[in-house]
């Protein structure tokens, strides 16, 4: 398998191969070449990820250097249980979470559940999210707090289940949920505390 | 593609240039950890042997031994 594979490094392996057969490829050749197309599928969303959550952009690099030399050095404990693409968030995430911990920059994300009067009964439908534009998208993640944003990210972005985003976060479901049900809040009063006029 | 993954397409796009310095700093890691590895593996096992040779045992009898294993 391998040997019909490598001839087509120099073509378009990129868009053929699972992110799953890479690994097992890599695990098997310790080929470069290999961590190199993973390289190129997931830094820029790594980058992207890191920059919402840290806001600057030498510490999105630092930390996106860091994440994918971890993910190099522990591609042998990816056990396929969950999607690779997930596996590599839960790196992604769980780094930019421990940084900002040890940085105190933003406290939501390391105090448990942070004191807020939220209307629980009041949801936020995901035809809001997902109409807002990506211009204000931005703005608004911009705006609101870490744990807020990551968990945003992690299910409209990352379209990661609740049960994946638990494992993460090591929560229950019904917390995750009411977390999700919380940033919906907040990312709403946001939105319309800066676009008062069109809300 | 929804809001969201556009906004992550957006940044990728933006910061190609930042995911492409980020390249080259993994590649020289990758390089010094390459060069390291080799210089433990053609290195480590002669200074075994001299620190058993210095120790009082023969350095012939252990390599005598792990040829015989092989």
């Amino acid at each position: 398998m391998i040997n019909l594979l490598y001839p087509m490094l120099a073509t378009d392996i990129t868009k053929k191969v699972s992110d799953e057969d890479l690994v097992s490829l890599y695990l098997e050749t310790q080929n470069v070449a290999y961590f190199n197309i993973i390289y190129k599928r997931y830094a820029g969303k790594i980058f992207g990820k890191c920059l919402s959550l840290l806001k600057s952009e030498s510490e999105a690099e630092d930390a996106t250097q860091d994440i994918m030399m971890k993910i190099l050095m522990n591609m042998a404990k990816f056990s396929g249980k969950s999607r690779f693409s997930t596996w590599i968030y839960s790196i992604t995430y769980n780094y930019s979470i421990d940084y900002l911990r040890r940085k105190k920059k933003d406290p939501s994300v390391y105090i448990e559940d942070y004191l807020e009067n939220v209307d629980v009964e009041d949801e936020v439908s995901d035809s809001f999210m997902l109409e807002v534009s990506v211009a204000r998208l931005k703005k608004i993640l911009n705006d609101i707090p870490s744990g807020d944003r990551t968990i945003l990210l992690m299910k409209y972005q990352d379209e990661m289940s609740i049960k994946e985003i638990g494992g993460i976060l090591n929560k229950s479901e019904s917390a995750i949920k009411m977390k999700i049900k919380r940033a919906k809040q907040k990312f709403r009063k946001t939105y319309k505390e800066n676009y008062k006029e069109e809300y | 593609m929804n809001n969201f993954k556009e906004l992550e397409q957006e940044q990728t796009d933006k910061f190609e240039n930042n995911i492409n310095s980020i390249k080259t700093k993994i590649d020289s890691n990758l390089g010094t950890l390459g060069v390291f590895t080799q210089v433990i593996d053609v290195y480590f096992s002669k200074v075994i042997n001299y620190v058993v040779s210095l120790s009082g045992g023969s350095e012939e009898k252990l390599l005598n031994r792990s040829n015989n294993k092989k």
